[in-house]
């Protein structure tokens, strides 16, 4: 999309950047690849299709997929800080915009 | 029709059963419900947290709004979704359900083949926050929805589900049903899960008069909330 559209003012996409954001999410989403294996059930169930799905349902609103997590409760940064989820989505893209 | 009815009896019961067998994925189906139900009322939650109106929409309509989804989705889920939305892939299967039913009446027919929980708690749930009153939801509305507008926001939540079928009818001549699964469910989360007003220029120009999803939901629950 930034090659067909371009790259938006007030983000400083430098492959330095890119790189630092791959890199950090990709380091820092270690614990979520504990997670990602849920179809690991699928040893002892018939079906974890439903699983999967509530997985990507929690991800996508706490990661930031949905929503800036800005846009959350103060009293909630905390745990947002804590869960695996933030560096999916908002994490990368903070980077992007250089916060 | 009485026939197919009686057989699609049968067939209920042996779903039934057979869901019963694995009742792990029976009961994760209705937690996954459940947490798609919050995420939903959440995502409006924090959005109004900053501001009062959005699209002219005020948080209480919203929750009407939000009704109105669960309640569509649940009758959707129920009567046609997996069914005629996966129809490419049972008839390469040879599924029971296609090869005893005339295609029309698989289009109206809660899945026979594979009885998965959505006929139990979906409509209940979705039901929920509109039906039951006078709920929190209903109050918090400032009126009090009565019997007959219940009954109309039912009616109404059934009858635009006619037009979605049209969507899904080319399932019966595709290979797989993956990609028409997609586009539909990408068009419903951007245009029947968000209420009317929430698009503007190109967008409101071009997805409102061509898919007036607006109308299953939106509209309708915009009118029996502000009275």
């Amino acid at each position: 999309v930034p090659f067909v559209l371009g790259i938006p003012k007030g983000i400083h996409l430098t492959p330095a950047t890119a790189a630092m954001a791959w890199a950090r999410s990709r380091w820092r989403t270690a614990p979520l690849h504990v997670l990602l294996p849920l179809q690991l059930v699928a040893f002892w169930a018939d079906n974890c299709w439903s699983l999967l799905v509530a997985h990507r349902i929690v991800a996508s609103l706490l990661g930031g997929l949905l929503l800036p997590l800005s846009l959350f409760p103060r009293w909630s940064q905390p745990a947002l800080d804590a869960l695996p989820f933030r560096y999916m989505f908002a994490f990368p893209v903070d980077v992007l915009l250089g916060g | 029709v009485i026939r197919y009815l009686r057989l699609y009896a049968h067939f209920l019961r042996f779903s039934f059963s057979r869901a019963m067998q694995f009742r792990f994925d029976f009961f994760f189906r209705i937690g996954m419900d459940t947490l798609w139900y919050a995420h939903h009322l959440a995502f409006f939650w924090l959005l109004y947290r900053h501001t009062p109106l959005l699209g002219g929409w005020t948080l209480e309509q919203m929750y009407v709004f939000a009704g109105g989804v669960f309640l569509m989705d649940a009758i959707q889920m129920t009567m046609d979704g997996e069914q005629h939305l996966d129809a490419a892939d049972l008839r390469e299967q040879g599924g029971p359900g296609l090869l005893l039913c005339p295609a029309g009446l698989v289009a109206v027919l809660p899945e026979p083949a594979g009885f998965r929980g959505e006929l139990v708690h979906q409509p209940a749930d979705g039901h929920r926050p509109v039906f039951v009153g006078p709920g929190p939801l209903s109050r918090a509305a400032g009126r009090r929805v009565d019997r007959g507008v219940r009954g109309l926001l039912l009616l109404g939540d059934a009858a635009p589900l006619l037009d979605a079928h049209d969507l899904h009818h080319p399932v019966f001549w595709l290979h797989t049903s993956g990609g028409l699964r997609e586009m539909f469910w990408s068009l419903d989360r951007y245009n029947t899960q968000r209420p009317h007003g929430h698009l503007h220029g190109l967008g409101a120009a071009v997805l409102s008069p061509l898919l007036p999803f607006a109308l299953i939901v939106s509209y309708r629950h915009r009118r029996s909330s502000t009275g």
